[in-house]
């Protein structure tokens, strides 16, 4: 029984951390939702995300009207956007080189 | 009078979805409201043993879609409550012999002479989810703090949401705060940062909620239990009362920490 009372109870069984089980759950379903809410991306965000950005780009960049490449990719557990887009013609700048 | 429908739901099974209904059922009734429960979980009925009324059905869900008997021949009165009614599922029946327009047509009748009209939904994301959450304008979501639970609120809230029932709110259900202390179990923190959501109330594991259910009384009718009474500011806050939300603590007695270290899981909890 004494020895119940003095075991340090969250450092127990397998993969315990230091502070405790907590942040390891707290990491899983972290992961566990980003990889079910990319399975389950609606198209429409896709699409809403598509026409913004092209908003966005071409007020400095004169660019086709597709992108060449838009998607999130799932690398090593992480996700990025990955966008890519043919730029039709470059601006003029106006640094001096 | 026009009533409201609420959907008690969670995805995955065995959160205490049925006990949640009965509860928040009952401390409605308690409130002076009047309530009718539904429990649309058809073969797989259990609304009816958590609220000690499976000696007295005569009808059910089904029958009356169905029109083999009276709305009101459905309706079984509470034994405590007298203005909060069952309206229990078929047993020998599938979720697919009712539709959600049917459940719909059914709440909108039940609206008009009712208060507040609660559904048990089903577990699962299927065919009697989609039924139970069609009649509904406002949804509640039942987890407990574990991944499982967590990851099928968060669908559910997804589907919620695509279905137009915005703002669901979350019920955190069998927390125990001792384990919370010792950074063991996510808590209310974690669960609103990851899932974004609001928080309608927090259940702590009670082993008097066990007691009461083994009777066939929901538990917001014993006034000494941390989970009914933490039932009943969850249903005040339904019934739109600003109670603000609190950090379960566990019990500061001596005993009770010696019996919690010795791991005698008594009511360790002051409130939710």
């Amino acid at each position: 029984m004494l020895n119940k009372l003095r075991r340090p109870r969250s450092r127990e069984g397998v993969g315990s951390s230091p502070d405790g089980s907590r942040s390891i759950a707290r990491e899983r379903l972290h992961n566990a939702l980003n990889r079910d809410r990319y399975d389950l991306m609606a198209p429409e965000v896709v699409e809403a995300l598509r026409r913004d950005l092209l908003n966005v780009i071409s007020r400095h960049l004169d660019v086709e009207d597709q992108f060449h490449e838009l998607e999130i990719q799932r690398m090593d557990g992480a996700f990025y956007l990955v966008a890519s887009v043919r730029v039709s013609s470059l601006p003029r700048w106006a640094a001096v080189s | 009078m026009k009533g409201k429908t609420i959907v008690i739901t969670s995805g995955k099974g065995g959160v205490g979805k049925t006990t949640t209904t009965a509860n928040i059922g009952a401390g409605l009734a308690l409130r002076g409201h009047r309530v009718v429960v539904l429990d649309t979980d058809i073969g797989l009925r259990n609304l009816d043993v958590v609220m000690g009324l499976e000696n007295r059905i005569v009808y059910d869900l089904v029958d009356v879609i169905e029109e083999r008997c009276k709305l009101s021949q459905s309706m079984i009165r509470d034994k405590h409550l007298p203005e909060l009614y069952l309206i229990p599922a078929a047993q020998t029946r599938d979720k697919n012999c009712i539709n959600s327009e049917q459940l719909t047509d059914l709440c909108r009748k039940l609206e008009q002479e009712f208060d507040y009209i609660i559904i048990d939904c089903p577990a699962g994301i299927e065919q009697g989810f989609r039924n139970a959450i069609g009649p509904a304008q406002e949804a509640i979501i039942v987890t407990t703090p574990e991944v499982s639970a967590l990851r099928d609120a968060d669908r559910v809230i997804g589907l919620l949401e695509a279905s137009e029932l915005h703002r669901p709110r979350l019920i955190i259900n069998r927390i125990r705060p001792g384990m919370v202390k010792r950074g063991d179990m996510l808590d209310k923190d974690d669960i609103v940062d990851l899932l974004a959501v609001d928080i309608l109330g927090m259940v702590p594991a009670d082993d008097r909620l066990i007691t009461a259910t083994n009777q066939g009384i929901p538990v917001i009718h014993d006034k000494k239990a941390p989970s009914g009474q933490a039932f009943s500011r969850i249903t005040a806050r339904i019934d739109g009362d600003d109670v603000p939300l609190m950090d379960l603590e566990p019990k500061g007695g001596l005993m009770d920490r010696v019996r919690y270290l010795m791991g005698i899981n008594r009511s360790e909890y002051t409130h939710a």
